[in-house]
């Protein structure tokens, strides 16, 4: 029987619990916890609550919605004998197998940012076409200042038109992270939900953008205020596209990287500190240094790296419900200076700035030790990224602080480095601290203050 | 040349406990290289640790990686479930005062005590549609006056026309000028289905996911558009095709609005109750069959004012069987993963149907027709005899509802239902009645000839009542 039990007198309630089993086709509550599993096709994760009092009945629903994606990294995906671009995202055998005996020619809509377009058009166009696929391209410029439901809703209209199957039939986004954002999103709302891919083609879209479930785009003039939380079916990670990465970009993507490192993994941050410059002057191309012949792999290690403590923050936290996220590292300021600033910084530019006086604040409240404070600012500027901006005053800070509460369920939840690779969340720094920090952060800085990102 | 993908051993119904998330290591050619992790947050971060290890001290999430190395690289699978949790309260007085639902009612007990220990004002965002706000909108401000609480509300137009995402943008825009907490001050919707739909997914969308609640003022919106996760507006003349399947905190059911409906309102909300009856309840049936016509004219009231736990009045029993049995088939399949769903019954050929004859014909009447001809359709197959299917299109008539519509031609029932085929992954999936209260679903073709057979016997029949028994 179900659980009944009667509350205080205030309220004297009834609760029963309620298990949900198929027959055939028809879905059946049945009372309690035990079931029959002989009798039924099946047994549902989810569950009802009944509770009824003299005054109403209330019906709690409990419904666990499972998220499964992939994200792989390989080489040569646009090699025309490679099929991961099309089938990759399949993780049933027998499935795989039936699909490539059917011989029927696979149908697929690829979005693809306008720039990358120029440079791998040809190159998806002839993989496309040697692999017989009914296909569509659409090539669109994808930038901070046009991310917005405009584009998603031009996206939208070219996918009607083209017919997909609602489950097989996956959307291709290839492109740096404003593109996987805006097509994501386009992919959650059709038909409410529409399998997509992601193909990160920067470095930053590489170990950000691309690795968890966030799609979006602007609204109102703030960054990201409109968007999903639904996961690409699979996200494809080729390296050979930083090649043709300017130099900037590249610096870019290096941030997001450098972020992890900080918030958790040493190891990554003495790699990205001893070889970070090689890997710049190797556009993270292995095959193309020393170090790369040799079983080093410095740029595939440090994606990995880069990868995968990214997943562990990410996966059992996909939809943000706990809103205290080590990944929020150089994300508290530097939105509302992104924006300010539009478009002279890059994002992952931003970030840096923000980790580089989040680094200062860490310092001043003696979580790392000054040696620690100038050995990671030394690494900022020889992956040649800013360390300041006069735009960060202590008005963008508290204003930013101030959102952050109100955004952040009334907590600052500040996540603060206590240790080279090693970080904590702190909700009490006070605005002395904050002010001191900033003091020290001008001085120091802000003479020195890297000017190599010539827009 | 040999790729690497990876098996993760889920299900295709990943909410169905039995399947596997499984981390057992397949034995066999491929995925020697393949590893399970767990996840466990230590202080405040999270760490992957190989499933064979001793669990490190924790917290467990719930969510895997498994990770899959070949010759071309490396593949990580994340499974990470998400549970929503939602509340569907019946209640009466919602915007008496006195009644703390509307406020407080998504809230369990622990957060409650917390918030109301709260010095913080409370901040509501109200969309109200625009007729209901000229019957109810004082009384709304009102309540939330009454209790201190500072409240915006927006009254707008919602119709099957209007439905889209400029509407949503509007509604966006005014939110996001009202700064509401990310958290704990859900926006609030008030009206039918469509104003609870668009609301929804203006909802979904801001920040990624803001907590909002439904307050149905039709009867449709009661049994149908509120107890689901489905939020949506028109797209490119394709009715719902763009959406979310985020459920609202909470829902707020109160047969009192139904007092201002419109009879013909009325009869529309009743279709999708006839829906799940025909779908999965005779009791339900057989109490529509037999009173239809008096909760036709109460408009679903209870009679008499008594509370207590007297004998349930057929208004009350019809609409908590109707969401009773609605939340049985949508709980498990929240997201639709498993295209098989009762709950289309009424549904194949409708959406065309509406759209295209819009605005003839409301919501509900147009599932009706599409029931009506699916019930000649049972019929013709041998899954309801001749009687039953009488009874069915009676119960109809008494609930005032449309059996037939010119607009509803074969051209249109074989497009309606080939676009069927194409959106659910190449099979008809047919729910049908295989008696009174009881149905299965169908994945065969329905031959062009039994198709014409049946759309001519059924207009023959039925088309001189189709369009003429309104009341």
């Amino acid at each position: 029987m179900g659980k009944v039990h009667v509350r205080d007198n205030a309220a004297k309630e009834k609760k029963t619990e309620f298990r949900l089993v198929r027959v055939k086709d028809t879905w059946k509550r049945k009372l309690g916890k035990k079931v029959n599993k002989n009798k039924v096709d099946c047994v549902s994760a989810a569950k009802i609550f009944e509770t009824s009092t003299v005054k109403d009945t209330t019906w709690t629903v409990i419904s666990p919605i499972t998220f499964t994606y992939k994200v792989t990294e390989t080489r040569g995906l646009l090699d025309p004998n490679s099929d991961t671009l099309l089938l990759g995202h399949i993780t049933d055998p027998q499935h795989l197998e039936e699909i490539k005996a059917l011989n029927k020619p696979l149908k697929r809509f690829v979005v693809v940012d306008q720039e990358v377009y120029k440079i791998y058009g040809a190159k998806i166009t002839e993989y496309l076409e040697f692999h017989n696929v009914l296909y569509k391209i659409l090539a669109l410029p994808t930038t901070e200042e046009n991310k917005s439901m405009e584009v998603a809703l031009t996206i939208l209209e070219e996918v009607n038109n083209f017919c997909l199957d609602r489950r097989t039939e996956p959307i291709i986004a290839i492109g740096g992270g404003v593109c996987l954002d805006i097509v994501g999103l386009a992919a959650s709302l059709y038909r409410r939900r529409t399998p997509y891919i992601r193909v990160p083609t920067t470095l930053l879209s590489y170990i950000d953008a691309s690795v968890g479930a966030k799609t979006g785009v602007n609204f109102a003039n703030c960054k990201n205020k409109l968007g999903t939380y639904i996961p690409p079916t699979a996200a494809f990670l080729d390296l050979s596209f930083i090649q043709t990465l300017p130099r900037r970009h590249i610096c870019n993507g290096v941030a997001e990287m450098l972020k992890m490192a900080l918030m958790k993994h040493r190891g990554l941050f003495e790699l990205l500190d001893k070889h970070g410059r090689m890997l710049l002057e190797t556009k993270f191309q292995d095959a193309g240094s020393i170090y790369g012949q040799s079983s080093f792999q410095a740029a595939s290690r440090a994606t990995r790296i880069a990868i995968t403590t990214m997943l562990e923050e990410l996966a059992p936290n996909l939809w943000e419900d706990d809103l205290n996220r080590l990944v929020d590292f150089g994300h508290l300021i530097s939105p509302a200076l992104e924006m300010k600033v539009l478009p002279s910084l890059l994002h992952g530019e931003a970030v840096n700035i923000d980790m580089s006086y989040m680094v200062y604040v860490a310092q001043e409240c003696g979580l790392l030790s000054e040696d620690e404070k100038q050995r990671i600012i030394r690494c900022m500027v020889g992956l040649e990224l800013p360390v300041w901006h006069e735009e960060v005053t202590m008005e963008l800070i508290q204003k930013s602080l101030q959102d952050r509460l109100k955004h952040s369920g009334g907590l600052v939840r500040m996540p603060l480095p206590v240790g080279l690779g090693q970080a904590e969340i702190f909700n009490t720094t006070s605005y002395e601290i904050l002010h001191r920090a900033h003091e020290k952060w001008c001085g120091e800085l802000s003479m020195s203050s890297h000017s190599s990102c010539d827009p | 040349m040999s790729y690497c993908y990876t098996v993760s051993g889920v299900s295709l119904r990943p909410d169905t406990v039995g399947a596997g998330h499984s981390a057992a290591r397949h034995s066999g050619s491929m995925l020697s290289n393949k590893c399970g992790f767990n996840l466990v947050q230590v202080g405040g971060t999270w760490v992957r640790q190989a499933e064979e290890k001793q669990q490190v001290e924790g917290r467990l999430s719930e969510a895997k990686i498994f990770e899959n190395k070949c010759d071309h690289g490396v593949s990580w699978t994340v499974v990470s479930p998400i549970v929503f949790t939602y509340r569907v309260t019946q209640c009466k007085n919602l915007l008496d005062p006195s009644n703390g639902t509307l406020l407080w009612g998504h809230l369990e007990d622990e957060a409650l005590e917390s918030t109301i220990r709260s010095v913080r004002p409370v901040k509501r965002f109200v969309v109200i549609d625009q007729t209901v706000n000229r019957l109810y909108g004082a009384r709304v401000a009102k309540y939330f006056q009454d209790r201190g609480v500072v409240c915006k509300i927006l009254p707008l137009p919602t119709t099957e026309e209007n439905k889209s995402l400029e509407l949503v943008t509007k509604i966006l825009e005014e939110v996001h000028a009202f700064d509401l907490d990310r958290r704990s001050e859900p926006i609030i919707a008030v009206g039918g289905g469509v104003c609870l739909d668009v609301v929804g997914l203006a909802a979904s969308l801001y920040r990624r996911r803001t907590p909002y609640i439904r307050v149905p003022t039709t009867v449709l919106a009661y049994v149908d558009a509120s107890v689901g996760a489905k939020t949506g507006v028109n797209f490119a003349g394709g009715k719902n095709k763009l959406g979310s399947y985020v459920p609202p905190v909470a829902t707020f059911l109160d047969r009192a609005f139904f007092q201002t409906l419109p009879p013909r309102q009325v009869s529309n909300g009743m279709a999708e109750m006839l829906k799940m009856a025909l779908m999965k309840h005779r009791g339900l049936f057989e109490l529509l069959e037999a009173d239809g016509s008096e909760l036709l004219r109460s408009k679903m009231q209870s009679p008499g004012g008594g509370g207590g736990a007297e004998r349930e009045d057929g208004a009350a029993a019809s609409t908590r069987i109707a969401i009773e049995t609605m939340l049985e088939e949508l709980a498990p399949n929240l997201w639709e993963d498993d295209l098989d769903r009762l709950v289309d019954f009424g549904h194949l050929i409708s959406p065309k149907l509406e759209m295209a004859v819009l605005p003839a014909l409301l919501h509900g009447e147009a599932v009706n027709v599409d029931m009506s001809f699916m019930v000649y359709v049972a019929h013709q197959r041998g899954l309801l005899t001749a009687q039953e299917k009488q009874r069915v299109v009676r119960c109809m008539l008494g609930l005032a509802l449309p059996v037939w519509h010119p607009g509803c031609t074969l051209d249109l029932v074989r497009a309606a239902l080939e676009e069927r085929r194409s959106h659910s992954a190449g099979s008809l999936r047919m729910p049908l009645p295989t008696g009174l209260g009881c149905a299965e679903i169908f994945h065969d073709a329905l031959e062009d000839n039994v198709l014409c057979q049946v759309h001519q016997n059924w207009t023959d029949e039925l088309n001189q009542l189709g369009t003429n028994q309104r009341v």
